[in-house]
């Protein structure tokens, strides 16, 4: 059980903190520039 | 992790900054940014009735509740085949029309690709430690796989370490179309070696056990939604990238910009 929750967590984690960090940067380029995306 | 900004020295975005400065225009950004929002909310549903499929699961018989990670690994795997698959795909496209949304789609779909590939790696020696008791072996699927995310990895590399510029996006166009050849060899290798491999088979159909086809399916739809979804905001970023260094070049040439006409843009 303990292999199964390593993969299932280590994947959910990951693609979780990938997509924390996207968000992250998207936040900061819309932030400098106001006029991009509306 | 997000690959830093790649300033072009020559890129169309100074040559032509109203056409390709903002290579979406307003409405191509807004476009990608709302396909992506969907695509998380969808996201979220799915994970939850994966998460409650895989949970209720049957155990298999053989190799006991290990078996489950039968409902991650091979999904990675495909997630990794189409960020690899796209970002031949969009080289292509960016060689042909020399249109740098395709360069940048290669890019984004190569890096999440890669973070796919990579957690395959990471999920497949596991469950090899769980099952035949060590993490690795110089089994032909492992080895080509290992080779694969090598390449793409020194496609990122590359891309990173590149001045950007027409001359470095058709480098990496060919470069990821060749890198494509990678994949029906690391699908098929096992056939090719005619079984001598401690790696399982390719699934075919009806090689799942009763039970098991509603959560493997849901594996796959979640992690190529999970996938799409990381893509889209990937390349926004992108694109938002791209847009800051045409606005930070055309203020190099003319001084501030206090007020960024709106831009046009005939990309998608």
């Amino acid at each position: 059980m303990s292999y199964v929750a390593a993969c299932y967590g280590i994947t959910g984690v990951t693609l979780l903190v990938y997509l924390l960090q996207l968000q992250r940067e998207r936040r900061r380029l819309r932030r400098d520039l106001p006029s991009v995306g509306g | 992790m997000p690959s830093k900004p790649s300033p072009r020295s020559d890129s169309p975005a100074q040559r032509n900054p109203r056409r390709e400065g903002s290579p979406l225009g307003g409405g191509g950004e807004a476009r990608l940014a709302t396909l992506g929002n969907t695509a998380g909310w969808l996201l979220a549903a799915l994970v939850l009735v994966y998460a409650l499929s895989v949970w209720n699961a049957p155990i298999d018989s053989r190799q006991g509740v290990i078996q489950k990670i039968l409902y991650v690994h091979p999904p990675l795997a495909f997630g990794a085949y189409l960020g690899f698959i796209l970002t031949g795909l969009a080289g292509g496209l960016y060689l042909w029309t020399h249109r740098p949304v395709f360069d940048r789609l290669a890019l984004s779909a190569a890096e999440v690709g890669v973070v796919f590939c990579t957690l395959m790696m990471i999920t497949g020696p596991i469950w090899a430690k769980g099952t035949w008791g060590k993490w690795w072996s110089w089994d032909p699927r492992l080895t080509v796989t290992l080779l694969l995310w090598f390449v793409y990895l020194a496609y990122l590399l590359l891309r990173s370490f590149s001045e950007g510029g027409e001359r470095g996006a058709r480098f990496a166009a060919v470069y990821g179309l060749f890198g494509v050849l990678l994949i029906p060899l690391n699908y098929y290798v096992i056939e090719i070696f005619e079984g001598r491999s401690m790696h399982p088979e390719n699934l075919q159909s009806g090689s799942l056990g009763e039970g098991m086809g509603l959560p493997f399916l849901m594996g796959v739809v979640t992690n190529l939604m999970a996938f799409l979804f990381l893509l889209a905001r990937r390349w926004e970023v992108e694109h938002l990238r791209a847009n800051a260094a045409a606005v930070a070049s055309r203020e190099m040439v003319s001084g501030p910009i206090s007020n960024p006409e709106p831009q046009g843009g005939s990309d998608p």
